[in-house]
C-alpha cells in the first residue's frame, strides 16, 4: 500500500519536475547548495587566519575563489558560510510563507469583523518601517542568545504581510467559484473549505513567493548580524560582501575584483536556482500555463 | 491648432527642458573657480549658522571660528590667533586680543563678544564650569578667573578651543545676552555646590531648569542664516552657500590675514560615504582629505592620480583591548597578560587599519609616537615587554592555575575561558580588528565570540557594562595633548567609567605603593611642569604596562590626502603644522590658507 502511494506520489509530482527543464535545473542548483551546506563543510577545511601578504591572490587551484583583503581562501569561506545563510534564509522564507499564507487564507475567506481585524493586522506589519523595529528588537534582546530558529522567526515577522495582502486578494477572487460553492453547500467544514478548496489553488503562487522571499531574509539576516541580534559569523555570504564592498573597498582595484564577485555569484545561483524551481513548479501544476504547452 | 504648431511646441518643450537640464548639471558640478580649495565633510541641512542648533555648522567650524591660539603638539608651539599675548598666573589668565580682528559683517571683534560667548557655552552646554568668571578691564583685554578644582590644562583649553572666543558673537546674540548670564551664573552656583559634596537647593534647581531649558529653546531655533540672510563669523572665511550636496565659504575680507591669503573660497562636498571620498579624490573633484583608506585602494589611486600625495600624522589615540572589571574573568591580571602576549599586534593593525603606526610592545598609556618624550630610558627598562609570544602565554597561565583541556584553555575554577568581544558596528576598522583579534584568542585556546552594538547604541552598552571585552579608543591626547589627558582617561573618566578598573587601589612599583587614581590627581596639578610631570608619568606608565588595565592594539594615524595638481604650497611631510591635524584637520588648511602658504598653482 505505502509502495503505491509512493509510485503515486512520484508520478504525480516528481516525474512532471524531473521532465520540465527549469524545475530540472532549479532543482540541480538547490540540491548543489543543500550539499554545499550540509557535507561541505567536512570536506572543505575552514583556514580564517589573516595573512595580509597574500590579499587578494588570483583563483587558483590552491584557492579556487582566490583569497580575500585578509589573504584568507574565499572558497572555505563560501562552503562555510553557506550553512548559516541556506539555514536561516531558508527558515525565514518558510516562517513567513506559512504566517503569510495561513493570515491571508484567512482574511480572504472571513468577512465582518474578523477579516476586518485581520486586515488592520496585516496593513500594521506593512507600514511598520522595518529598520526602527530591528533596533528596537535589538535593544530588547540584547542580552539574548538566540539560536538560528528564532533569528529565522525575527526575520520573518517583517517580511510575511505583503504575501498575507496578495493570497488575500487571490482567495477573494476564488471563494466564490463553483467548487467552494459545493463545499459549503455540502456543509464541509472551515479548515476544509480554506486549506483543502482554496489554498491548493495557491501552492504554486505561494512557493514563488517563497523564493522571492529568499533575497529579502538574507538581507535581513545581515542587518540583524550588524544589529549584534544575531550570532556574527564572519563567513556568512552577506557579511563577506559587506567586507568587500565597504571596508576592503575591492571594487576600487583590480586586483579585489574577484572578491565580491564570486560571493556575489553564489548568491545569484541560489536565488536564480529556486526561481528555476518556481517557474517549474507553475509550469507544472498551473493547467493554465499547461494549456500553453 | 494644426499638427505643425504642435510639434514645433513639443520641440521648444523639449529644448527647455534640455537646457534647464544642462543649466541644472552644470550648476551642481560648479566649476572650479581661482583662489579655491575643494574639501570634503559633512553639514546640517538646512543650514541654520547656529553653533548651538543640531549639527552646529559642520566641517566649517574651524574655518569660521578662530581659538585665542593654535597649538602644535610636535613643535610644542602655541601661534597666536585672536590673541596677540597672554599671561598666566595661579588661578588666572590675561589675554591681550588682536586689535585688527574684524567679524565677515565688518563689527569689530571685542572682549564683549568674548565675555558673551562664555555666557553663551555655559548656558548651552553647562561647559566650562572652570572659567569661574571673565571680566573686561578694557575692549582688547578678557581675564578668566578660574575655579579652585580647574586643572592646570585648562588653560590650553581657553587657548586652543575655539568655542571661547566669539561663538555667540554679542551683536548677533545680544538678545539674549542678559538670559544666557544668568543662566550660566545659576548653573555655576550648582555646579560649586555638588562639586563640594552638598545637594543644591531643590528651587534653585527648579529655577535654573526652567531658565535654561527656556534660553534652550530659543537659541536652538534661531537661524542667523535665514534672520540676517549671512552668518557674520570671525574666522577667515563665512558659509555663503549652501545645498544638499555642496557648500561653500567664502573668504571673510575683514579677517587680518586676509591681505595673505591667496585662497579665496572653500567647496565642501558632503561626505557621504569613505567610498564617495575615494572616488571624489581619485577624480580629482577634491584636493585634499582623510579618509581611511584599504592598501590597495591607495595603490590604484596613486596610480590613476599621480598627483596625489599622502601624509600620515598621529591621530593622538590609540585602539585598544578593554576589559569590563566587573566580569570575574577579567579581575586575573595573568589572563591579561596572557592575552597581551597572545596577540599579534601587527597583524591586527594590518587588516585593520594598514597605515597606523604598529604599537609599541609595552601597555604603559603613553602614545607611541610620544613615548621618548615621556618615557626615561630607565623606566623602560623596568617594565614588561609584550611581544607576540604564545609559550610565554602558556607559561604564565599554568602557572596561574589554568589547564589545556583539549584545545580549550580552563580557569581554575574548571570553567573555561569564554567572553564576547563586543564592538561598535559603524566603525569598520574597530570591526576588522575585533574580527582578527577573536580569531588569534580562538587559535591560543579561548573561546571568544563576537558582538556587533549596533548603530547609535555604543554610548548605551558601554556605559551600562553590558559588555564583557571589547574594542575602544585606548589612551587619547586630542584635547590637550599630555600624558594627563590618557592618564585622567583610563582612571578616571571615560574610559574608567566603562571598565571600572579598580583605579583607587594600590599598586606595587619599583617606587613603593601607588594608586593610579592618585598619581592622576597629581600629575593634573603639576602638568604644566615638565619636570614634576615626568616624575608622576613614570610611576603611572610602570602601573599601566605591569597591571594592564587596556592592551592597546595600535596607534591611529591621521591620513592626510593632498593634490599638488591644482594647489602648491603643502608642507614638506616633516612638517610640525601637521601635528594640528588630530581633532581638527581643517586648522592645517586654515593656518595654511592664512598664512599665505597655499595658493592656486598657475
Amino acid at each position: 500500500m505505502r509502495k503505491k502511494r509512493f509510485s503515486n506520489f512520484f508520478y504525480d509530482y516528481v516525474q512532471p519536475l524531473i521532465s520540465n527543464k527549469k524545475s530540472l535545473v532549479g532543482s540541480i542548483i538547490l540540491l548543489f547548495f543543500i550539499l554545499m551546506a550540509t557535507i561541505g563543510p567536512m570536506i572543505v577545511p575552514l583556514n580564517m587566519n589573516s595573512d595580509f601578504a597574500n590579499r587578494y591572490q588570483r583563483p587558483s587551484l590552491q584557492h579556487p575563489f582566490g583569497t580575500d583583503y585578509f589573504g584568507v581562501d574565499i572558497f572555505q569561506q563560501i562552503v562555510h558560510g553557506s550553512r548559516s545563510v541556506i539555514s536561516l534564509t531558508l527558515f525565514a522564507s518558510l516562517f513567513a510563507v506559512i504566517i503569510g499564507t495561513v493570515v491571508g487564507v484567512a482574511r480572504g475567506y472571513l468577512e465582518g469583523i474578523g477579516g476586518k481585524l485581520l486586515d488592520a493586522i496585516i496593513t500594521v506589519f506593512l507600514v511598520i518601517p522595518s529598520f526602527p523595529a530591528l533596533l528596537i528588537l535589538a535593544a530588547i534582546f540584547a542580552d539574548t542568545k538566540l539560536n538560528t530558529v528564532e533569528v529565522a522567526l525575527i526575520v520573518a515577522i517583517w517580511l510575511w504581510a505583503p504575501l498575507a495582502k496578495q493570497v488575500a486578494a487571490q482567495v477573494l477572487t476564488v471563494k466564490s467559484r463553483e467548487f467552494v460553492e459545493a463545499s459549503r453547500m455540502l456543509n464541509m467544514g472551515l479548515g476544509y473549505i480554506l486549506f483543502s478548496d482554496i489554498a491548493k489553488l495557491l501552492i504554486p503562487y505561494i512557493f514563488v513567493n517563497f523564493v522571492t522571499q529568499l533575497k529579502s531574509a538574507m538581507e535581513f539576516s545581515i542587518g540583524l548580524m550588524f544589529l549584534g541580534l544575531a550570532k556574527f559569523d564572519p563567513t556568512h555570504w552577506g557579511v563577506m560582501l559587506n567586507y568587500a564592498l565597504y571596508q576592503a573597498g575591492a571594487l576600487y582595484t583590480p586586483k579585489g575584483f574577484h572578491y565580491p564577485f564570486f560571493v556575489i555569484l553564489n548568491i545569484v545561483l541560489l536565488i536564480y536556482g529556486g526561481i528555476l524551481l518556481a517557474q517549474g513548479i507553475e509550469e507544472v501544476f498551473n493547467p493554465k500555463l499547461r494549456g500553453h504547452e | 491648432m494644426s499638427n505643425r504648431v504642435k510639434r514645433l511646441i513639443a520641440v521648444l518643450v523639449l529644448g527647455i527642458f534640455f537646457i534647464g537640464l544642462m543649466g541644472i548639471s552644470l550648476g551642481a558640478s560648479s566649476t572650479s573657480s581661482a583662489g579655491e580649495l575643494r574639501l570634503a565633510t559633512d553639514w546640517p541641512f538646512p543650514f541654520h549658522g547656529n553653533p548651538f542648533g543640531a549639527g552646529a555648522v559642520g566641517g566649517a567650524w574651524w574655518f569660521v571660528y578662530e581659538p585665542f591660539a593654535y597649538y602644535i603638539p610636535q613643535s610644542d608651539e602655541y601661534i597666536p590667533r585672536l590673541a596677540e599675548s597672554w599671561k598666566i598666573e595661579k588661578g588666572k589668565v590675561t589675554v591681550t586680543l588682536r586689535k585688527n580682528a574684524k567679524f565677515s559683517d565688518g563689527k569689530p571683534f571685542t572682549a564683549k563678544d568674548v565675555i558673551n560667548s562664555v555666557n553663551f557655552i555655559q548656558a548651552m552646554w553647562q561647559w566650562p564650569y572652570e572659567i569661574e568668571s571673565v571680566t573686561a578691564p578694557n575692549d582688547y583685554t578678557v581675564v578668566f578667573t578660574l575655579s579652585k578644582d580647574a586643572p592646570q590644562s585648562f588653560v590650553h583649553t581657553i587657548l586652543t578651543d575655539a568655542a571661547i572666543p566669539a561663538l555667540a558673537p554679542y551683536h548677533v546674540y545680544s538678545k539674549w545676552a542678559n538670559q544666557a548670564k544668568e543662566v550660566a551664573t545659576l548653573g555655576k552656583k550648582i555646579f560649586a555646590i555638588s562639586s563640594s559634596g552638598k545637594t543644591p537647593d531643590a528651587q534653585l534647581k527648579s529655577t535654573y531648569d526652567k531658565k535654561a531649558d527656556d534660553l534652550r529653546k530659543q537659541v536652538n531655533a534661531f537661524s542667523p542664516f535665514k534672520t540676517l540672510k549671512r552668518m557674520p563669523v570671525v574666522g577667515s572665511f563665512e558659509p555663503t552657500k549652501i545645498t544638499q550636496s555642496e557648500m561653500v565659504l567664502t573668504a571673510n575680507k575683514y579677517h587680518w590675514l586676509y591681505p595673505k591669503m591667496k585662497i579665496n573660497r572653500i567647496t565642501f562636498r558632503r561626505w557621504s560615504s569613505n567610498e564617495f571620498v575615494w572616488a571624489s579624490l581619485i577624480s580629482g573633484e577634491i584636493y585634499a582629505a582623510h579618509p581611511n583608506m584599504p592598501k590597495d585602494v591607495v595603490e590604484q589611486l596613486t596610480i590613476l592620480n599621480p598627483s596625489l600625495k599622502v601624509k600620515t600624522t598621529t591621530d593622538l589615540s590609540e585602539i585598544a583591548l578593554v576589559f569590563n572589571y566587573q566580569k570575574p574573568l577579567f579581575k586575573d591580571v595573568n589572563l591579561r597578560k596572557a592575552i597581551a602576549y597572545v596577540l599579534d599586534k601587527s597583524k591586527v593593525r594590518d587588516v585593520a587599519v594598514w597605515q597606523a603606526s604598529t604599537c609599541s610592545p609595552y601597555a604603559h598609556g603613553i602614545l607611541k609616537s610620544m613615548e621618548s618624550k615621556w618615557i626615561s630610558k630607565d623606566t623602560l627598562s623596568k617594565l614588561t615587554k609584550y611581544t607576540t609570544n604564545a609559550k610565554m602565554a602558556e607559561e604564565i597561565l599554568k602557572k596561574a592555575g589554568y589547564k589545556k583541556v583539549g584545545s580549550t584553555w580552563q580557569q581554575p575554577n574548571g570553567q573555561p575561558v569564554a567572553f564576547t568581544l563586543s564592538v561598535y558596528g559603524p566603525h569598520s576598522d574597530w570591526v576588522l580588528a575585533a574580527r582578527e583579534v577573536v580569531q588569534q584568542l580562538n587559535n591560543f585556546g579561548f573561546k571568544v565570540e563576537m558582538k556587533l552594538i549596533p548603530d547609535g547604541m555604543r554610548d548605551q552598552v558601554m556605559k551600562s557594562g553590558d559588555y564583557e571585552a571589547a574594542i575602544e579608543f585606548g589612551v587619547t591626547w586630542q584635547g590637550y595633548p599630555h600624558p594627563y589627558s590618557g592618564y585622567l582617561r583610563l582612571y578616571e573618566a571615560d574610559l574608567y567609567n566603562i571598565t571600572k578598573f579598580p583605579s583607587k587601589d594600590k599598586y606595587s612599583t619599583p617606587w613603593g605603593k601607588f594608586s593610579p587614581y592618585d598619581l592622576t590627581e597629581q600629575l593634573r596639578d603639576v602638568a604644566q611642569d615638565k619636570k614634576k610631570s615626568m616624575d608622576v608619568v613614570q610611576k603611572l606608565a610602570y602601573i599601566t604596562n605591569e597591571y594592564l588595565p587596556i592592551i592597546p592594539l595600535f596607534e591611529k594615524v591621521l591620513p592626510i590626502y593632498y593634490s599638488d595638481k591644482k594647489i602648491t604650497g603643502w608642507p614638506a611631510k616633516d612638517d610640525p603644522v601637521w601635528s594640528l591635524a588630530p581633532g581638527g584637520i581643517e586648522r592645517v588648511y586654515n593656518l595654511l590658507i592664512t598664512t599665505g602658504k597655499l595658493a592656486v598653482k598657475k
